[in-house]
């Protein structure tokens, strides 16, 4: 191996590797070597190395016969793993749960990850399910109800640096209003999105403190624009998802959980 | 080097140029160490997450990490390093420890759950579940548990059995063990059942008779009931289903205390089951052909 093998390049060598997992996110289908070094800007003689080591390692799978390359159970074990060890997922399902069924959304608890919220815990409500979201759904955080109030509360400087993600990877989008949106957020106590994400798609978004208050993550409520009028979501959905937000962190720190280093 | 000193052995013309020369030109020119680099990195990245996943420990240390991937411990620092600031890895001062961080969603997690199988069975499952009160679940093999992947209850069943996501059923003895097991290649299934003998002891025999009574079943019309397994007084019903790519069997299973569901509507559910199985298989074959890419290289 060459001598420049210091900690920068085994970061990028690392963070390119693991790219043609994420890539299959924006696709959400089985691709060819061809398509993943469309998406992530790889050699293709650099992506059909990794395929293959991604498949030797139990991540890839190619059924049939120089076929698409599927995602295989190894993904979905490193998934699981950090689901299991998460304290907050069993504290504030059942809370959402109820939550999705009286006020018929789905619930989602998402923290900010680059450009965007990964979602770590969701219920879908009884007519919500077709919307196809789950944990580990990515949605930008600029355009997301639940990205702006995780941005409302978040320290200057970890702001500065979702904003930076936000900016290189959406050069085109407009981001002036956001400090308006978070201002507001911060003022009201929750953010609302009128189909900024997807057009179908009305959401609340709250922020919730976890680790009395040293940590934070988001919190939203959402459904298809044709179930309620905008009135409902800001006028119910909004002051209810503030009580639910606060009800899961009383909750994780009535049982001295917690979120970050627990 | 040792074709060198064996003359003869590889009468190789001298201008044209040997597989090694070629990779050594490549090597030398950057685009292999590059790719290599990647690859290795990749592994050891991957290797290190997994090892959370695999031990079940939430927190480990630098040392605990070296020592289950068996790496020395300078690589792994710059591995862990490299993860936390990728954001897969969080590291807790107080602890000096690392554990998993939210980030691992986005290598593939999501891309894979949301069309699934499982996705697709959950209304007709539900539907079964409301229509029979009965639970409808779907379910795959973890090592030697069946694993709950999908689980529809109805009013009935919800406060009498507790099977949930994630819950685990033993394979051997349940109907939905027997349908997980019923397709499996022999090699693997010869592996598991040398496993499940250690687990069941003396029990083993008479189990493995009941599987393959299930297999039979199976085989005859393509489900297999069970009568008071498990925990002890729940009857079963259970279809093998490969999953959409073809790949891996899961379980499709209805199950109920003895009382609610008799032999008579085990057997209903049974074709209920199987007629589930078939509009997946139709589906999927369409997916099939939708995915067959004329430009896979």
């Amino acid at each position: 191996m060459p001598k420049g093998s210091d900690a920068k390049t085994k970061i990028i060598s690392l963070s390119r590797g693991l790219s043609i997992l994420q890539a299959f996110h924006s696709r959400q289908s089985p691709m060819t070597n061809k398509e993943m070094t469309e998406r992530t800007g790889l050699s293709k003689a650099t992506v059909t190395r990794l395929s293959r080591a991604l498949v030797k390692l139990g991540y890839l799978r190619q059924p049939g016969m120089q076929g698409k390359y599927h995602l295989d159970d190894n993904v979905t074990e490193l998934g699981n793993a950090y689901l299991h060890s998460l304290t907050l997922a069993r504290v504030a399902e059942p809370l959402m749960m109820d939550f999705a069924q009286k006020l018929q959304t789905s619930v989602a608890i998402g923290v900010g990850h680059g450009h965007q919220m990964i979602y770590v815990s969701f219920c879908a409500g009884p007519e919500t399910a077709t919307m196809r979201l789950s944990v580990g759904t990515l949605v930008p955080l600029h355009k997301s109800a639940i990205g702006v109030a995780y941005l409302s509360v978040l320290p200057e400087d970890q702001q500065a640096g979702h904003l930076d993600a936000v900016a290189d990877y959406y050069p085109n989008d407009d981001l002036t209003s956001l400090p308006v949106q978070t201002a507001d957020t911060r003022k009201v106590g929750y953010s609302v999105s009128f189909g900024a994400w997807r057009p179908e798609i009305y959401a609340v978004g709250a922020p919730l403190w976890l680790d009395r208050g040293k940590s934070v993550a988001a919190i939203n409520c959402g459904a298809r624009q044709r179930n309620q009028s905008r009135d409902h979501y800001v006028e119910t959905l909004g002051p209810e998802l503030m009580i639910l937000s606060s009800d899961i962190s009383s909750g994780m720190d009535q049982i001295g959980a917690t979120f970050r280093d627990g | 080097m040792a074709d060198h000193s064996e003359p003869g052995r590889f009468p190789e013309t001298q201008n044209a140029k040997s597989p090694r020369d070629t990779a050594r030109e490549r090597f030398e020119a950057g685009h292999v160490s590059q790719d290599r680099h990647f690859v290795k990195a990749l592994a050891r990245g991957l290797m290190i997450l997994e090892t959370f996943a695999k031990s079940d420990i939430v927190w480990m240390s630098v040392s605990e990490i070296a020592e289950r991937v068996g790496l020395p411990k300078p690589t792994v620092v710059r591995f862990v390093r490299s993860l936390e600031q990728l954001g897969h890895l969080y590291r807790s001062g107080s602890r000096r420890q690392y554990r998993l961080c939210a980030p691992v969603l986005t290598l593939g997690f999501a891309a894979r759950m949301p069309f699934t199988l499982g996705e697709m069975l959950r209304p007709e499952l539900q539907h079964l579940a409301d229509t029979y009160n009965v639970h409808a679940s779907l379910a795959k093999r973890d090592r030697l548990d069946a694993l709950e992947m999908v689980v529809c209850h109805s009013k009935s069943t919800l406060m009498t059995l507790k099977l949930d996501v994630g819950s685990r059923l033993p394979l051997a003895g349940t109907a939905t063990g027997t349908a997980l097991l019923a397709h499996l290649p022999e090699k693997e299934r010869d592996f598991i059942y040398h496993k499940l003998r250690e687990r069941h002891g003396d029990n083993w025999n008479r189990l493995l008779d009941r599987i393959n009574a299930g297999f039979n079943e199976v085989e005859d019309r393509g489900f297999v009931t069970a009568y008071r397994s498990w925990a002890t007084d729940i009857n079963g019903v259970s279809v093998p289903i490969r999953s959409l790519d073809g790949e891996s069997i899961y379980a499709l299973t209805c199950g109920a205390p003895a009382a609610l569901l008799p032999p008579e509507k085990q057997h209903l559910l049974g074709y209920k089951l199987l007629g589930i199985k078939r509009r997946v298989e139709r589906l999927t074959r369409r997916n099939d052909h939708a995915i067959d890419d004329p430009d896979a290289a």
